[in-house]
């Protein structure tokens, strides 16, 4: 959407006066694209040769860079490694995914119904409380960690995925700001008609507002859902049976195990899976990604 | 005149219950916690009973006098986020305005550059610890073959300690999709006619990249240095990874602040030191973000239209 600007008027007629052939500096241009392409990919590709190889051969010299007999069966052992004495991957993927899937819906409501407020009512102190919002968005989360966990301690909340997913019920600077935005957007001409057809303010939030800004709604969900997914210190700090793990940590906890040469064909195996559901999202979303990304600035990093 | 009254403070009720999730949050995980954590900071506390011993200042003098590692951690901070930021904004600057070019693929070539970014970092560093590895890592391998470097004294990156910071900086070239993709919106902003003007003018293209594009680009620059520079200094997953057995890297080379307060707070039950020292990150993140937005009235340029 973003990238694929169509040509306008003039650049067209540039293109007229200097012909059709392709210039050198163009050219330099596409060979600049292709390499930085190739440096990014190689990285990947390196793995996945390496995942499909035999142990030994990781090591060998010269190196082998595409295996004889391809080794297919390392995706499945990698994924059913016992991490920890006992669960798989498929384990881990379940427990990601539940903690994502409450962490989207609450981010998305809560977000939702405080912009709104935010954006179409007035009242004392609004302005400011604006400001003090922004700014904490500045404030690192380790400081908040250690408070939480001391009171999630006495709750008794560790070791359950409370701490990971209530907060996310109590809305999220970045996305308030974005959402904001987007209905300060829409003209209050359309609240106002509805106001005087006697709907209530819920009611105008769900049928006048919403479908106005759903694009910028879809946009929160998938990179909560993004953010969600790839968060580490939180669950590294509170899930402490492997059954819980996310993947993420189930995934820092099979590279921990070995001591001395992991077992690189499987953990290459295992890091390659563990990457396909973000692509798959991005390839569904990147539409709204890419709006979200740049309208909130979060670059999902 | 009484209605109006009457509505006005419907109206701020109303508003006030929309907004009441955020403020309950704010004040539950957010402010209770900051102040709550100032307090630990004051204090000796393992988790185990209540109320901590109260020590005073001595946690902060610890932190700066004979602690080993956390004036360290800092610098190591303090290089990442300046390095990786640095990264991000040169490259993710040059790839956007690569892609503004209207190349063939360039669809393509933007879900290639984007994508790394977003996927899972434990994945990506492992994968990066296996291309860096000194012995059997393709990176070395290559510059074997290539003759580059002997096979008797290959580059230890990670395992090097003057290495092994610049080793996991260069990361972030696989991470800046996000900066690349909020600069070609900027780019895209660009009024299409002053380049017009300007190539009449007679100025060429990179004249008119560097005395108008740059420019009118120097919001968006210094918007991706601030919120890069805020999460780079909380950077965590790469150097949980990368820091080794030790914990620190080789040399104590790689063992950052963030990684410090995790050391501190869960392994060793310090939770006074760890609060001690996340306050003080605190102080050096708002510190560094109010020098950006005061140095900014130098170099960034707004044009009189408000976007």
């Amino acid at each position: 959407m973003a990238a694929t600007v169509a040509p306008d008027d003039a650049s067209i007629a540039r293109r007229a006066r200097r012909g059709v052939t392709v210039r050198p500096g163009r050219l330099l241009l596409y060979a600049v694209a292709f390499a930085t392409a190739v440096v990014m990919m190689v990285p990947f590709i390196w793995a996945f040769t390496s995942a499909l190889k035999d142990n030994g051969d990781i090591f060998t010299y010269p190196p082998v860079f595409f295996p004889g007999h391809p080794h297919w069966e390392h995706f499945v052992d990698g994924w059913q490694s016992q991490v920890g004495g006992g669960p798989t991957f498929t384990t881990f993927t379940l427990n990601t995914l539940r903690i994502t899937l409450i962490n989207v819906g609450g981010t998305v409501v809560s977000c939702t119904i405080v912009a709104y407020g935010f954006a179409r009512f007035r009242f004392p102190l609004r302005n400011l409380l604006f400001l003090v919002m922004l700014s904490t968005m500045m404030i690192p989360y380790a400081i908040t960690l250690i408070p939480q966990y001391i009171i999630f301690t006495n709750i008794g909340w560790v070791n359950t995925i409370l701490p990971l997913t209530v907060p996310a019920f109590f809305a999220s600077p970045y996305f308030v700001f974005l959402l904001r935005q987007f209905f300060m957007s829409i003209p209050y001409d359309l609240d106002e008609a509805a106001r005087i057809d006697g709907a209530g303010s819920l009611r105008i939030l769900w049928q006048v507002l919403l479908p106005e800004i759903r694009p910028a709604v879809i946009a929160m969900a998938v990179l909560t859902f993004i953010g969600t997914w790839k968060d580490f210190l939180a669950p590294l700090v509170y899930l402490q049976d492997a059954d819980k793990y996310t993947i993420e940590i189930g995934l820092t906890q099979f590279y921990n195990a070995y001591s001395g040469q992991p077992r690189w064909d499987l953990l290459t195996a295992v890091s390659l899976v563990t990457m396909i559901p973000m692509v798959i999202i991005f390839f569904f979303a990147s539409k709204y990604i890419v709006r979200g990304v740049t309208l909130s600035g979060m670059g999902g990093t | 005149m009484k209605a109006v009254g009457a509505a006005r403070r419907r109206e701020a009720i109303e508003g006030y219950l929309f907004i009441s999730p955020w403020i309950i949050g704010l004040l539950l995980f957010t402010l209770a916690p900051v102040i709550f954590a100032l307090y630990i900071s004051f204090t000796s506390y393992d988790i185990v009973g209540w109320p901590p011993k109260l020590v005073g200042l001595d946690n902060y003098k610890t932190l700066f006098t004979t602690d080993k590692y956390f004036v360290h951690s800092l610098w190591n901070t303090l290089y990442y986020a300046v390095g990786s930021t640095a990264v991000g904004l040169i490259v993710g600057l040059g790839l956007a305005v690569l892609l503004n070019q209207n190349l063939r693929g360039s669809t393509l070539l933007r879900t290639l550059f984007y994508i790394p970014g977003i996927l899972p970092a434990v994945g990506m560093s492992l994968i990066f610890i296996f291309v860096f590895d000194p012995g059997f890592g393709l990176i070395n391998r290559m510059l074997e073959n290539i003759g580059v470097v002997g096979q008797d004294n290959p580059p230890g990156w990670l395992k090097d300690d003057r290495l092994s910071m610049p080793t996991v900086i260069s990361w972030s070239f696989w991470g800046m999709g996000g900066t690349m993709l909020i600069f070609l919106a900027g780019l895209q902003g660009v009024p299409q006619a002053l380049q017009e003007a300007a190539s009449i003018d007679g100025a060429g293209k990179i004249r008119s990249f560097f005395s108008i594009t740059l420019p009118l680009l120097t919001p968006t620059i210094f918007f991706n240095a601030v919120v890069g520079l805020i999460g780079a200094f909380q950077e965590v997953t790469k150097f949980y990874l990368t820091a080794g057995a030790t914990g620190t890297g080789p040399n104590d080379s790689l063992i950052t602040t963030i990684f410090y307060i995790y050391q501190q707070g869960w392994s060793y039950l310090h939770m006074g030191l760890a609060a001690a020292a996340a306050w003080v990150l605190f102080l050096v993140i708002l510190v560094f973000t109010l020098i950006q937005i005061k140095g900014s009235a130098l170099w960034v340029f707004y044009s009189e239209e408000r976007r």
